[in-house]
């Protein structure tokens, strides 16, 4: 088979392959980095990160549901200067890109994290306005479209020469509208989807599973949907690249969604079964751009002949 | 350090009509007492299944659960020479030496984890069992040849003493404290009583911990455990053995 050139652009960061960690099922690398070295990732998006640490919400924050699962965690996570302090030297290490996700209560707070990410030496930063697990913030920002204008805007504002990449909720009615709007105030990047909002009933004890009642989707259950919502978004603001995810665990689904309009893709909760997936994916990726006679994998990108 | 594997299973026995007891090939693994195994239960479960580790000895791992659902009733049926994908060995487990002499005390499926501590601190060990009723016992013979004493207790009274194990665990501290520590392996209320307990008799106690899980290495930070100092650990890489007074019982 001939050799397929793996590497893509995001937002004017040459990732190495398209393949990406995603922000919540990867840590800080370490505990994935005991199985293989995080170089041959295209990138790790870490844990999200907020102004101060938070321990999250009260367990059980799982529930395994058909094909996905729903989880609750809620941002834990040891702040943003901890972070910058004690696990950026250690994903420095690795020849990765090194993404930052923040979530924060105000646009002032994405501003001061996109400052101290920018001075510390992030390759791009994901604002995370789609966490369904917070109160404040979080989702608010992502359904509503002159909150992520805003919140896009203040993070562009402090991000310097980093690239600020908007992470996309599910939850909305037409997500190409909050697409547009984080486009205008200045993304340089979209990712997409965050989980969809989802909930289980032990029916004997009539309790939800998860102790915040309802949390958040994923899993190969969700991938129609982010195939659907990459496309949309794509056709909608075709000069943003997109960073793909939701329900990828073999090379197929990443090619749907890059088709879709994916840049690069991101590899979540396939990991829980099997560490190896986002290498797995990379793999499945370089045979089917292959088998296509295709030199370069990011020719796949956009490339979808919808009816 | 962790690895991924295929097991060849080499033994599976029931130990009583809800117990399972399977003995794999784990090579190179050199799992300590108190970790546990994560197994991919078929393709129709998403998540692993976190199985407590029993014993090892030279390359063989022994592991005992109950069937609960969907995942652990697919690995019961695993036969003998069919290879399962585990990860492990995971998580923090209970440090014992062979000289401590410990009070174990274990509660149903709670029970397998502390065979591995008993064997470690052969002849030293006072165990306390205790299965909801008799049908429910598991493991006494092999208890009874590593440990100076075994008492059980069953909720219904049809085995041993009527009761719970943490009245048994009472009447020994009362009369013997000389304890390097109490190692306990259950449900939450009774590893919330054992702890009480310990601390009212000044003994060192180590609780093995239980919550839903996801990836089982501590990346995705679902399996969280409250902490008596507010912070939230996480029962698959932080445990799933923490020390008793670290815990918060209160959550």
């Amino acid at each position: 088979m001939p050799e397929v050139d793996l590497r893509v652009s995001l937002a004017g960061v040459e990732l190495k392959n398209p393949v990406v960690a995603a922000s919540g099922t990867f840590g800080f690398g370490r505990e994935y980095g005991q199985f293989y070295d995080l170089g041959e990732l295209g990138g790790i998006c870490v844990k999200g990160l907020t102004a101060t640490r938070r321990e999250g919400n009260p367990a059980p924050r799982i529930a395994e549901t058909p094909m996905g699962i729903l989880n609750s965690v809620g941002l834990q996570n040891p702040g943003v200067d901890a972070f910058i302090a004690e696990e950026l030297p250690f994903l420095r290490q690795f020849d990765t890109r090194v993404i930052a996700n923040i979530s924060g209560n105000t646009p002032e707070e994405y501003g001061e994290m996109c400052e101290k990410l920018s001075a510390a030496g992030v390759d791009l930063i994901e604002v995370n306005i789609s966490c369904p697990n917070v109160k404040a913030g979080g989702l608010a920002y992502g359904t509503r479209p002159e909150l992520a204008a805003e919140v896009t805007g203040e993070a562009k504002r402090h991000a310097g020469k980093v690239p600020v990449m908007v992470k996309l909720s599910p939850n909305v009615t037409d997500i190409t509208e909050i697409a547009r709007a984080a486009a205008d105030a200045g993304a340089d990047a979209l990712s997409l989807i965050n989980t969809l909002r989802g909930m289980r009933i032990d029916v004997d004890t009539r309790r939800p599973i998860l102790k915040m009642n309802t949390g958040g989707l994923s899993g190969p259950a969700v991938l129609p949907v982010a195939v659907r919502m990459v496309w949309e978004v794509h056709t909608a603001v075709p000069h943003l690249p997109i960073l793909g995810m939701g329900g990828v665990s073999g090379g197929e689904d990443a090619a749907q969604l890059m088709l879709a309009g994916a840049s690069a893709v991101a590899v979540g909760t396939a990991l829980f079964a099997d560490p190896y997936a986002p290498l797995k994916v990379r793999d499945g990726l370089r045979d089917i751009a292959a088998r296509q006679g295709l030199d370069k994998v990011r020719s796949l990108t956009g490339a979808v002949r919808p009816w | 350090m962790p690895m991924q594997r295929q097991c060849k299973i080499v033994q599976n026995s029931r130990l009583n009509p809800y117990a399972v007891s399977m003995v794999l090939e784990v090579g190179e693994m050199v799992p300590g007492t108190g970790q546990f195994l994560h197994i991919k239960c078929g393709d129709g479960q998403l998540l692993r299944r976190p199985i407590s580790i029993c014993d090892w000895q030279e390359g063989l791992l022994r592991i005992v659960f109950e069937v609960r659902g969907e995942g652990t009733a697919w690995l019961a049926e695993r036969r003998r020479g069919e290879y399962l994908d585990v990860l492990g060995p995971l998580g923090h487990g209970f440090e014992t030496n062979a000289k401590g002499r410990y009070l174990l005390v274990g509660g149903g499926i709670g029970i397998p984890p502390l065979l591995g501590c008993a064997r470690n601190a052969s002849g030293n060990c006072t165990a306390v069992l205790g299965f909801r009723s008799g049908d429910r016992a598991m493991l006494l013979g092999e208890f009874a040849s590593c440990c100076a004493s075994v008492r059980v207790a069953s909720d219904d009274g049809s085995m041993g003493v009527r009761g719970f194990v943490d009245q048994v665990a009472r009447e020994i501290l009362e009369t013997d404290r000389d304890f390097t520590a109490v190692l306990a392996c259950g449900p939450r209320p009774m590893l919330k009583s054992v702890a009480q307990l310990a601390r009212e008799f000044g003994v060192p106690c180590k609780v093995s911990m239980e919550e839903r899980m996801g990836c089982g290495v501590g990346a995705c930070l679902v399996c969280a455990c409250d902490m008596a100092d507010g912070t939230r650990k996480h029962v698959c890489k932080d445990g799933p053995v923490f020390d008793a007074e670290e815990v918060d019982w209160d959550a």
